[in-house]
């Protein structure tokens, strides 16, 4: 215990020599780090994660990058292929002919069947990109999520479920800045919001 | 030194033992829901052991005491709105006259926490409308008469009628947050149809077994438009608690 404080008391130090001369874009990156989350963030909520590579994710982890979430199931065949497409449309709006400038985050509603496995093999099947991450978790961490996040959602006596589509951006602190609502909905009012806060 | 532990030992114990709640048994019943999807049937639910009487600003108390991350002033802007616990006066205070009645504005998250901090959890929406009885004729027309007053009058759960599965206060007090509120979904219209149909995955075509069930149906209707987040004078929880298999 004692060692605990000392190397919490010490370290920083430590990383902040190490860092010192490095550029002060770093030192910025760093800073931003090290902010602490606002009280809305809903990277408190303390779930943990295991993304499509079969990797442990806790949601602070995700704490440094804007992302857009979305919460869906890889099983789904009516919506949720649409709702993919319409990621990948606002992505495109948001890019432009850059580089990726925003994270994408897929969080499995279905913890009774989702898998690191299925996950995978949905990313691949739907050609996704590097950056867009898929996570599955047990039935509380999605409960709480969805809570958080106002994605409401409802298990079918086939194991499917219905479920809000929506897509949430989320600035590097983990807090909501905007949110389309349903697949059919016009992309450009959202794109906007998300351009002005990156 | 080990009579002051001694002492506060006893003293631990004591006021556990004040703010445990008594539980009652819920046999194993069909559950008809209200609204059916595609391919829904009736649920099995129980046996379980269910709180005799929502929580109460005591007991709740007791929680807050223990897990202070919780309190009114202390407890993350991500899990309240700001009417959280806005009847206690300050993070460990209410009026003493009001130590039974049931604790109100009390936010999913919270209750949700409450309970699994107990070893317990929410009851689903199947369980609590089992466990409330309230879909039998006689209470139906109680509750009836409760939701159509405008103001909240709360009284101590211990002097509430008892129900036939020996549960206090569980209509005409107040409103009890379930686990799952989130799935009942409501478009503006559900005679389906509607512009919101696109907004859910596999749309939202719910159908009521039985237009006469209103109080149901009004519950339905109020447990689709609260957030997690949300709390109110009129709206606690109870807990529920598994029962394991060979342990009775």
């Amino acid at each position: 215990m004692k060692f605990l404080i000392f190397a919490i008391l010490v370290f920083p130090h430590v990383s902040d020599a190490q860092h010192h001369d490095h550029h002060n874009h770093h030192k910025a990156e760093e800073l931003k780090a090290e902010t602490p989350l606002s009280q809305t963030s809903i990277l408190h909520l303390e779930s943990t994660w295991k993304n499509h590579k079969n990797e442990t994710v806790n949601l602070k982890s995700l704490k440094g990058k804007p992302r857009l979430v979305v919460m869906l199931f890889t099983r789904c065949e009516t919506a949720c292929p649409l709702i993919v497409e319409d990621l990948k449309n606002v992505t495109a709006d948001i890019d432009g002919k850059g580089i990726n400038k925003i994270d994408v985050s897929l969080f499995s509603i279905d913890s009774f069947r989702e898998t690191p496995e299925s996950l995978k093999s949905f990313s691949e099947k739907r050609k996704l990109p590097g950056n867009w991450e898929l996570f599955t978790s047990d039935a509380t961490a999605v409960s709480e999520l969805a809570a958080a996040l106002g994605v409401r959602y409802k298990r079918l006596a086939n194991g499917d479920f219905i479920h809000s589509n929506v897509i949430y951006f989320l600035n590097s602190g983990g807090d909501i800045i905007a949110q389309k609502e349903g697949i059919k909905s016009p992309r450009s009012d959202f794109v906007k919001k998300v351009k002005m806060h990156l | 030194m080990r009579t002051v532990t001694f002492f506060l030992f006893f003293l631990t114990a004591f006021v556990s033992i004040n703010a445990v709640a008594k539980e009652v048994i819920l046999p194993k019943t069909t559950y008809t829901p209200l609204f059916r999807d595609p391919g829904e049937i009736n649920t099995i639910v129980g046996p379980l052991l269910v709180d005799e009487t929502p929580v109460t600003n005591e007991q709740f108390l007791s929680f807050i005491k223990k897990y202070p991350q919780y309190s009114k002033f202390k407890i993350l802007k991500l899990y309240v709105d700001s009417n959280y616990l806005s009847h206690w006066k300050g993070d460990i205070n209410f009026k003493k006259t009001e130590a039974n009645f049931p604790v109100t504005n009390v936010s999913w998250f919270v209750a949700k926490k409450y309970c699994a901090l107990q070893g317990k959890r929410l009851p689903t929406i199947a369980e609590w409308e089992v466990a409330s009885d309230a879909q039998s004729p006689e209470i139906e027309a109680k509750v009836l008469e409760w939701y159509g007053r405008p103001k909240t009058n709360l009284r101590s759960v211990n002097e509430e009628p008892i129900n036939k599965y020996g549960l206090k206060g569980s209509h005409g007090l107040i409103w009890e947050w379930v686990d799952n509120f989130s799935e009942a979904i409501m478009s503006g219209d559900s005679r389906g149809g509607s512009s919101t149909e696109s907004l859910f995955c596999g749309g939202a075509a719910l159908k009521a077994k039985d237009p006469r069930l209103y109080a149901t149906f009004m519950r339905f209707a109020y447990r689709s438009s609260l957030t997690a987040k949300y709390s109110s004078a009129n709206l606690g929880f109870r807990c529920v608690q598994d029962i394991k298999e060979g342990s009775k």
